[in-house]
């Protein structure tokens, strides 16, 4: 019984493998297991014979095709392949940051709408650090109707002696670290800007003999 | 230096001549999936445009000529594809219509033109498998490779194959003896 299943096997085998039995494309131990299966079956050998006669007959004749027309055809292909790869990859990233790139565009919205988000928020809820420069925006409001240019100083109030040189002027700036940034009112009354402390300019142009008033006025806001 | 690697650096002259020797075999291949000449044509020029572009990639794990044909291959069945043709029957319905007229019912007469219209009647993957193993005289794992299947669906296709052409053919093969 096992011998019988070993042929049938062996059978199935040389039927699966006679197509490259036939066109010589079988080797090694299949080739010998065929070959020796072969010697045993009439059915296989007759088998063979049709698939060599279906060998023998020719192949379809080639389509009719000019090899050399086809050829020149491609070429330009050719070139047009060379002229890919030979490109720079700058276009392939200037593609993707172009204006009309949908996926970073799309990304740059949502981060323009989230930073609105966040500063309407604390436009919203005030707190004691906005109350506070708020009231220094107040404050730097009045400046500007005294005239007095934006920055980002310390602002002191001062009024001179009338009789106060010119010279004297430039002396008591530089000695307090200050600088006119507005003035005079029509109190007379100069605003001087300094990256120091208000109070501690304050205090230094006071000492002067030539300052009849100095007075801090906090801190001035950018608009 | 084998051709491939020459067409791998862009040596056109390697190209032109792997063209020239590969441009029949594949139209011949081809022939059996359309009869129509100008997509034949535009197979085997994308098929060896691709080779051109992809020749560096060609790591050697399979022969050539089976890297070749397994891209004409995919190609071909995508333009079938594209071109709404019932890829495994397209074919074989109008070669199964030119088989009823008398012209060439007296030209199957010739044991030739019935195996090529027996061959015709087959579906696609088993006529491909047929053609590749006794025209092209491929290995079974070459054949595989081509139509990226495993090796016994090969088998088995080629099985059916022969069934069927018997089938087709009977009473008009005269065994080689």
């Amino acid at each position: 019984m096992t011998r019988l299943s070993d042929r049938e096997a062996a059978h199935r085998e040389a039927q699966d493998l006679l197509p490259w039995l036939a066109n010589g494309r079988l080797d090694g131990a299949e080739l010998q297991r065929v070959q020796a299966h072969l010697t045993t079956c009439a059915t296989c050998r007759a088998d063979l014979d049709t698939l060599y006669t279906l060998q023998d007959v020719a192949d379809l004749p080639p389509p009719d095709l000019d090899v050399d027309k086809a050829f020149a055809r491609l070429l330009p292909q050719l070139d047009a392949v060379a002229q890919a790869d030979a490109a720079p990859v700058v276009p392939g990233w200037r593609t993707r940051l172009a204006a009309n790139d949908a996926r970073w565009l799309r990304a740059a919205v949502g981060l323009q709408f989230c930073a609105i988000v966040v500063l309407g928020a604390l436009l919203l809820r005030p707190s004691g650090d906005t109350q506070m420069a708020a009231q220094v925006a107040v404050q730097d409001d009045a400046y500007r109707v005294l005239g007095a240019d934006a920055g980002t100083d310390s602002i002191v109030a001062v009024t001179f002696k009338p009789d106060t040189p010119e010279h004297e002027l430039r002396r008591i700036m530089t000695a307090s670290g200050a600088r006119i940034v507005g003035g005079p009112t029509v109190t007379g009354a100069w605003m001087l800007g300094s990256a120091q402390a208000p109070a501690d300019v304050a205090a230094r142009l006071r000492a002067e003999s030539a300052v009849m008033l100095a007075e801090p006025l906090g801190v001035q806001v950018d608009p | 230096m084998e051709l491939i690697a020459r067409v791998a650096t862009g040596d056109r002259r390697a190209f032109e001549t792997l063209y020239r020797a590969y441009h029949p075999r594949l139209a011949r291949f081809l022939q059996r999936m359309t009869r129509s000449t100008p997509l034949i044509e535009e197979i085997v020029n994308d098929t060896l445009l691709v080779v051109w572009r992809k020749a560096a990639t060609f790591n050697g794990s399979s022969k050539v000529s089976t890297w070749i044909f397994a891209i004409a291959y995919r190609r071909a069945c995508k333009s079938l594809q594209a071109l709404d043709e019932p890829v495994d029957a397209g074919i074989d319905e109008r070669e199964g219509i030119e088989a009823d007229r008398p012209d060439w019912q007296l030209a199957q007469v010739q044991l030739t033109g019935a195996v090529h219209a027996a061959l015709a009647q087959l579906p696609l993957a088993q006529r491909t498998a047929f053609q590749l193993t006794f025209y092209h005289d491929m290995s079974y794992t070459e054949i595989a490779e081509i139509m990226e299947c495993p090796v016994n669906t090969i088998k088995t296709r080629l099985f059916h194959a022969r069934k069927r052409l018997a089938v087709l053919l009977e009473g008009q093969i005269e065994v080689r003896s």
